[in-house]
């Protein structure tokens, strides 16, 4: 029958629009509704459902006036399925384009923040801060300095046989390095280091090559003069190295690290610098065939030229 | 004079509505348990016309407060449920109060008159 049909639209709309009222109370209202509309049916046969309908009022204005009563929130009356849709479209596709936005940034957003002026660097939003100036490196759990407390001057040599054919190795996990030249045949360091990183420090040397490992001996600050040699690699976790005038080649690759670099201005130098997160400075090579080699690589950080 | 109309019946309409409340109460008084329909019927007869849309909610809002007690009702097998309203103590209580309270304002009414 139509009229049921109607009668049913009419309370279902009603039901929805008095969404906010609980489940049982709504079933209440919709029952004495309905029957106020049959008791007006049967009382006046001649009056049809529509004016009926029209006399109680559209079911959201009905329902209005309920939640008003309870001091609730009424609902706004959906004009048509087609504002709820475009509504519906128009915030999806703004939330769509927020979570875009969002994404873009936060790939974007460098996980190193570099601050030459100040020669600090941070990792991670600051789980690791490397501080040249306070000659510092702060990890997460806890803070090592490579200053001057509980420390004692450290020096050693190794002289090194046939320098111009030596090689010689530095590896560091974390440290703060001086490398600076000197016409003696030996490699002299001078370190400020606590008795453990004393214990911890190994050298090695085979007639050719020249491992000083400072891997075990963490957070160490040390002053390195090297000769005239054919190669310094220097290899490291988490560093601040000073290159002083170096007149011999160089392979430095640190993970987290400031890299100074003072050239010689006497010297050609061609230079192999990389950085994968932070900056550098602009190192122009030499053509020379005598230019010496220079590579120096760092993932996070910092590559800077002193003039 | 249109605007007039306007203003009278924006007054009529603030005026009624705690007075159809107190006569509502008066009503289900008188009849102790009525139904919306009935109730509806009456007010219209009394003079004091009343949109369904307005006085449900209305019902169901003094009902929630505990002004009023309803109960479910079928007339016959075949008929429909009805929600038969009757006064609590409360209600009672609350209806001798805004008796009295009406009383007082027709008392200043008068005086005003004068």
């Amino acid at each position: 029958m139509v009229k049921n049909k109607q009668l049913d639209d009419y309370l279902a709309r009603l039901d929805k629009a008095l969404g906010s009222i609980p489940i049982s109370e709504r079933a209440d209202i919709i029952t004495e509704i309905k029957s106020h509309i049959l008791e007006a049916s049967e009382r006046d046969p001649n009056q049809s459902l529509t004016s009926i309908l029209n006399s109680l009022g559209e079911p959201e204005s009905v329902a209005n006036k309920y939640l008003l009563e309870k001091g609730l929130k009424p609902v706004k009356p959906s004009r048509s399925p087609i504002v709820k849709w475009l509504t519906i479209g128009f915030v999806s596709t703004v939330a769509l384009l927020l979570g875009f936005i969002l994404i873009v940034i936060w790939f974007f957003t460098p996980i190193i923040n570099v601050d030459e002026k100040n020669g600090r660097v941070q990792i991670m939003g600051g789980l690791i801060d490397i501080n040249a100036k306070e000659g510092s490196i702060d990890i997460d759990d806890g803070q090592v300095k490579i200053g001057t407390k509980d420390k004692a001057r450290v020096s050693g040599n190794q002289n090194l046989e046939d320098v111009q054919n030596a090689q010689v190795e530095l590896n560091l996990t974390q440290g703060s390095f001086e490398i600076e030249t000197n016409s003696r045949n030996q490699v002299e360091w001078e370190c400020q280091m606590g008795p453990e990183q004393q214990e911890a420090l190994t050298q090695d040397y085979d007639g050719k090559v020249f491992k000083l490992n400072f891997e075990k001996a963490v957070g160490v600050t040390c002053d390195v003069s090297i000769p005239k040699v054919a190669l310094v690699r220097i290899t490291g976790t988490n560093g601040l190295v000073n290159i002083s005038e170096p007149n011999f080649a160089m392979d430095v690759q640190l993970i987290n690290g400031l890299v100074n670099f003072e050239p010689n201005n006497k010297l050609a130098y061609n230079y192999d610098t990389s950085i994968e997160t932070g900056f550098q400075d602009q190192f122009t090579s030499s053509n020379e065939p005598t230019a010496i080699p220079i590579k120096i690589k760092v993932t996070n950080g910092s590559i800077s030229l002193e003039r | 004079m249109g605007m007039l109309l306007q203003i009278i019946e924006n007054w009529k309409t603030q005026v009624r509505k705690g007075y159809l409340e107190l006569c509502i109460l008066l009503l289900i008084q008188q009849n102790k348990r009525i139904y919306g329909f009935d109730l509806l019927d009456q007010l219209s007869k009394l003079g004091l016309p009343l949109k369904e849309g307005t006085l449900y909610p209305l019902l169901n809002r003094m009902t929630s407060d505990g002004v009023l007690s309803a109960s479910w009702e079928t007339e016959n097998l075949k008929g429909h449920p009805r929600k038969f309203y009757s006064l609590t103590k409360d209600g009672t209580r609350l209806l001798t109060q805004m008796e009295d309270e009406f009383q007082e304002m027709i008392k200043i009414f008068k005086t005003l008159q004068k």
